[in-house]
């Protein structure tokens, strides 16, 4: 195993010297010109210099590790004019493009990688500017494709990876947390990954930015198949900065041991028997989940890229319309999204992924939506305002980082279960179904092909099943059942909150680009969350059971 | 290389787990109604270090241990079990086997892995079981009718690997001086100089009781060149030194990398060729994927069961199909032929069963097929050509494929029988191909039964006596027994093509060994062709970094 050396590639001066290698090779871009084609404005590159560690324990051993580095440039190149460029047009030849630098990286083999990006960049670019010239005319309101702001300068830091060998002992001692039951447990694992290190942006208006990054996320997860085939998961996620900021091993240990626990009872609950209509109290994570699901993409404002008709049909992203104006939660609630409020959560930043200073967004009020998470991709009356989160080689878009999402007032857990009860005798049940936990997508996928979202539904707003379905009944007592399945989720459950409570917090990974579902356990962008638990007044629940075919012939024997 | 010693020291355990959970395994799937007529285990455990230098630094470096698990589970009878492939619609039933990861260390973790994969085998392969005995019931009887897997006697094997360790700091320094005299070229556009260096161990049991521990160490030092043309063809030059024993890597690599970037050079302002019928000489190296691909692919024993299969052979056993001074052979125990370690080398196949010589071709007469464990009506025998890479049902497959010919001539004479050849046939000139970077081959009945041998670089000979002129851009197609009609003479110095073929049961190392062949006709088409105009701006050179004194 290659040793894990500690800000390997964090010297500055070596930074200094790949970006003066890039900086040679951006002032030589200028003399890139095809005939008749549009002129080159704006070229920039981003150096991504990270040390990686990834870690996989399963029952007490350790099924994999690596700890390769990771250096890469990506190039963004825009030809035209800041109000019709190359970009925001679908297909993936487009001007932004990414490529890897050597272990040992040299001013020279950095300008060699440059020069030959760069390359290829400009003239995707050029021929994308033609692709999108032919098929898209900008109406006279079309707000452009770029946003000029002129040189940023910032040097945030570089980040650093501390403590991984003690994580190593900490990730298999976790992972055997599992090995008591194991035999009942299709999964009992727990991943690492970690990268510390950061981004340089430099371009031709002058930029360069210096940003950290600075990320140790560990995922825990179980899988049970039950006697009738259902597959159950759980699994626990933290993601911080730095190992010293996770919980003690001993928290975190018994986090994993009551989850555990309650996998395997879980096994022996009832399934779900009939479809069920009416009230739902999300508490916890699953209340923060439904906030994750449904109101964030939202609140993201980045324009949808202008669909290429190909002969395959149209390429380019296929986001729901998302309008300022448009009411999303209920009178009074307040979301805003601040990527500096907390400076010791791995999301956070002070300048976006494009050099632009981070802002606090006030994104709704009085439960209507009056600003977008905005990178410099433009949009008809709102500017650029922090919030573009990428890497290398996509086209950043405005996405949630830090968002705390308030009430106008809170009651008391005791309050919205009264309200619940009540609000569910109307529709002739004695009990109010709660649901504390999601389902992670991510996780399932490790033992699953296919989503888990529910399908048939018309929107693409979806909510992944519950871990269980609790029922509370008016004596407090509660019954567990598993096997459910949410049914016609739509945006509109959020302006359905009939009151709001206990305020929490919580961090979940955000795809870069595409679904949850393509995430691995620790991929995708660490995001902060705050939101209260909601009792919305109307959800739908369906029954979904496994298929007794998939039951184990052979089981584990128990471990010694 | 630390991990290496600790891996053998592991190995009886690792037996002993592995034979206590497939004598449970028995048990308990003995007690379903479908039950296993055979189930094997494998466990590959793969130490690789990796260095790679592009732009005369360190690309890549890695040193990597890392498991698979591999369950072979047949349920029903040797003569119909859960392999028999269905046919019509009910062939698009699904496969869910893949790449099993294991912990390197033999405790529950790996106990729970193996059970699981046992368990899915076997739900997978009782569930087959249902609809093939309807697919037999309802569909015509096949056309080869043959048991679907052979019982062997259990044998056992333990054989020990050498370390091959190497000096890490020794090697990145010979990889960046390499990588950086490749460099200096303005038309190499990318330089990429390699080593891997792979030992792989083998655990492998089954319920006849066969137990073996073997494995493979190979080396393997590669240079991969790239550049555009100004007519926008992608030209690549790549090269390898394949070993058993990384200490038999050549270390002074000057001439060698400046052959290749010469190499490169010379093909970026060659010509492209044209569609071409005539006389055409195969190198040695060519030659042996020439068998490969028109031969070797078309007697691999499975595919004369399979009803959408071409079974170009099948119908050939006893017949002459080459000329009668030409042999072939594919026997996966020769280390080492014409100076060359053979890629193709294994002792033992991933059936369990020892490797032995195949006899395709006797003196230009059909003999018989690469077999596996799948009997074939008239072949019950397995030659031990059963072969796979992790994840996938091993099926018949080349090691060496050795081409021989008795009568042969010299270098000099071959070239005048080509010249010969291309006056009879009142041509230009003949082409002799020089270099290949692979090929392929179809054998399915859907499409036609054609082959394609990758040229990279081919020479055109002239009959009125002009200099040889380097040719890019064309590759040799056609069709087997035409082919094998035109071959009319052999040279006496035969070459080695080490590679890695994929086919139904993955990617697995082989090698093909002939001498240069001449055949009085065979084709060319138009390889496609790169668009992209080269890149606008000239290549930065070290000299332009300063970078010439720190890569040398």
């Amino acid at each position: 195993m290659i040793p894990l050396v500690a800000a390997l590639f964090a010297a500055q001066a070596q930074d200094e010297a790949l970006v003066d290698a890039l900086k040679a090779e951006m002032e030589r871009a200028g003399e890139l010109k095809l005939p008749e084609a549009p002129p080159l404005y704006a070229l920039r590159y981003r150096l991504a210099m990270l040390d990686q560690r990834d870690l996989v324990a399963q029952f007490g051993e350790v099924l994999a590790e690596d700890a390769t580095p990771y250096h890469g440039l990506g190039v963004e190149l825009r030809v035209g004019s800041p109000q019709y460029d190359n970009t925001g047009f679908g297909g993936w030849e487009n001007g932004f493009v990414r490529g890897s630098l050597a272990a040992d990286p040299t001013p020279h083999e950095t300008r060699q990688t440059a020069w030959r990006l760069t390359d290829r960049a400009y003239k995707e670019a050029v021929e994308q500017h033609a692709r999108k010239s032919a098929q898209f005319t900008a109406p006279d309101d079309y707000p452009g494709d770029w946003v000029v702001m002129g040189p940023l300068t910032a040097d945030d830091g570089w980040g650093e990876l501390s403590g991984a060998d003690d994580l190593k002992a900490r990730v298999i001692a976790l992972s055997d947390v599992f090995t008591p039951v194991g035999h009942e447990l299709l999964v009992g694992r727990v991943v690492l990954g970690q990268e510390a290190g950061g981004v340089v942006l430099v371009d031709t208006d002058g930029s360069r930015v210096r940003r950290p990054l600075e990320e140790t996320t560990l995922r825990a997860m179980a899988h049970l198949r039950t006697d009738d085939g259902h597959l159950l998961t759980d699994s626990r996620l933290w993601s911080v900065r730095q190992p010293s900021q996770l919980p003690s091993e001993a928290e975190m240990r018994a986090e994993l041991e009551a989850m555990r626990d309650a996998l395997v009872a879980r096994a022996d609950r009832d399934v779900l028997a009939d479809e069920y209509v009416g009230p739902v109290l999300f508490e916890g994570p699953a209340a923060l989940d439904v906030f994750r699901y449904l109101l964030v993409p939202q609140l993201e404002g980045t324009p949808s890229e202008v669909p290429f008709d190909s002969w395959f049909g149209d390429l380019g992203e296929a986001k729901s319309p998302v309008r300022v104006g448009r009411r999303v939660l209920p009178e009074g609630w307040a979301a805003h999204d601040d990527p500096t409020a907390h400076p010791e959560h791995p999301s956070s930043y002070v300048h976006d992924w494009e050099g632009t200073p981070a802002k606090d967004v006030h994104l709704v009020e009085d439960g209507i939506v009056r600003d977008l998470l905005m990178s410099r991709v433009p949009r008809k009356g709102l500017e650029p305002n922090g919030h573009a989160r990428g890497f290398l080689g996509f086209r950043a878009s405005g996405r949630v980082t830090q968002l705390e999402v308030t009430p106008k007032k809170a009651a008391s857990h005791g309050k919205i279960v009264k309200k619940g009860l009540k609000m569910a005798a109307a529709y002739g049940r004695d009990h109010l179904v709660v649901i504390r936990r999601l389902e992670e997508d991510a996780v399932r996928s490790v033992d699953a092909t296919t989503s888990i979202f529910s399908m048939g539904d018309d929107d693409a707003l979806r909510l992944p099943p519950p871990v269980e379905v609790v029922k509370v009944f008016a004596d407090g007592h509660e019954e567990v059942l598993r096997g459910a399945r949410f049914a016609s989720v739509q945006r509109f459950v959020l302006r359905d909150i009939a009151l709001a409570g206990e305020q929490r917090e919580g961090t979940f990974m955000a795809p870069i680009s595409g679904d949850y579902s393509d995430l691995s356990p620790t991929e995708g962008m660490p995001t902060w969350i705050s939101a209260p638990d909601i009792l919305v007044r109307e959800i739908e629940l369906v029954p979904a059971g496994g298929d007794p075919r998939d039951r184990p012939v052979l089981t584990p024997r128990a471990a010694k | 290389m630390t991990g290496i010693l600790l891996a053998t020291a592991m190995a009886a355990p690792l037996m002993d787990v592995l034979s206590d959970e497939l004598d449970r395994a028995v048990e308990v799937f003995g007690a379903q109604p479908e039950k296993p007529h055979y189930i094997a285990v494998s466990v590959l455990e793969d130490h690789s270090t990796s260095l790679s230098a592009r732009s005369g630094t360190m690309d890549f470096r890695d040193d990597d241990t890392s498991r698979w698990l591999d369950v072979d589970l047949r349920v029903g009878s040797a003569a119909l079990d859960s392999t028999h492939p269905l046919r019509g619609f009910s062939a698009l039933e699904g496969e869910s086997r893949g790449r099993i990861r294991l912990p390197l260390t033999e405790g529950f973790a790996l106990r729970h892995a193996l059970t699981r994969e046992l368990d899915a085998r076997y739900r997978e392969a009782a569930e087959h079981m249902v609809v093939l005995r309807a697919n037999q019931n309802v569909l015509v009887e096949e056309e080869a009718s043959a048991d679907d897997f052979e019982p062997r006697e259990a044998v056992q094997g333990k054989v020990e690997l050498p370390a091959g360790e190497i000096d890490v700091a020794k090697w990145e320094a010979l990889l960046k001086a390499a990588s950086a005299r490749a460099d200096r070229s303005e038309h190499v556009h990318l330089d990429e100089v390699r080593l891997k260096v792979t030992r792989e161990r083998v655990w492998f049991l089954d319920t006849e009781g066969t137990r073996l521990e073997h494995g493979r160490l190979h080396a393997r030092l590669a240079v991969d060149l790239s550049t555009t043309a100004e007519d926008g063809d992608q030209v690549q030059v790549f090269d390898a030194f394949d070993v058993h024993d990384p200490a038999s890597l050549p270390t002074d690599l000057d001439d060698w990398i400046d052959a290749h970037v010469e190499r490169l050079e010379a093909l970026r302002k060659a010509p492209r060729g044209e569609p071409y019928s005539g006389p055409v000489v195969l190198e040695g190296r060519a030659a042996g994927v020439f068998f490969h691909e028109v031969m070797g692919h078309r007697v691999e024993g499975h595919r004369q069961k399979r009803e959408d299969e071409g079974k170009t052979f099948a119908e050939h056993v006893g017949e002459r199909i080459l000329p009668e001074w030409l042999d072939v052979v594919d026997d996966p125990r020769v280390e080492r032929m014409a100076d060359t370690d053979l890629n193709g080398f294994y002792r033992y196949d991933d059936e369990g069963v020892p490797a032995m010589p195949a006899t395709l071709v006797e003196d230009g007469v059909f003999r018989g097929f690469l077999m596996g464990r799948s009997p074939l009506p008239d072949v019950p025998h397995t030659n031990g050509h059963g072969r796979r890479s992790t994840g996938n049902p091993p099926s018949s497959r080349m090691g060496n494929t050795i081409v021989t010919a008795e009568k042969t001539v010299s270098r000099a004479k071959l070239r005048e029988q080509l010249l010969k050849r291309v006056r009879e046939q009142g041509l230009e000139y003949g082409y002799v191909v020089e270099d290949i970077e692979g090929g392929f081959a179809l054998t399915g009945r859907m499409m036609p039964n054609a082959f394609n041998i990758r040229a990279v670089a081919s020479w055109r000979v002239f009959a009125d006596g002009r200099p040889d002129e380097l040719i890019r851009g064309i590759d040799l197609v056609g069709t087997p027994f035409v082919a094998f009609s035109n071959l009319s003479a052999a040279d006496d110095a035969p070459q080695v093509f080490n590679g890695t073929c994929g086919a139904e049961s993955g990617w697995v190392p082989v090698s093909a060994v002939a001498p240069a062949i001449l055949f009085d006709r065979l084709e060319f088409q138009l390889k496609e062709k790169g668009q992209d105009r080269p890149p606008l701006l000239p290549k930065p050179l070290p000299e332009d970094d300063g970078a010439a004194e720190v890569s040398e």
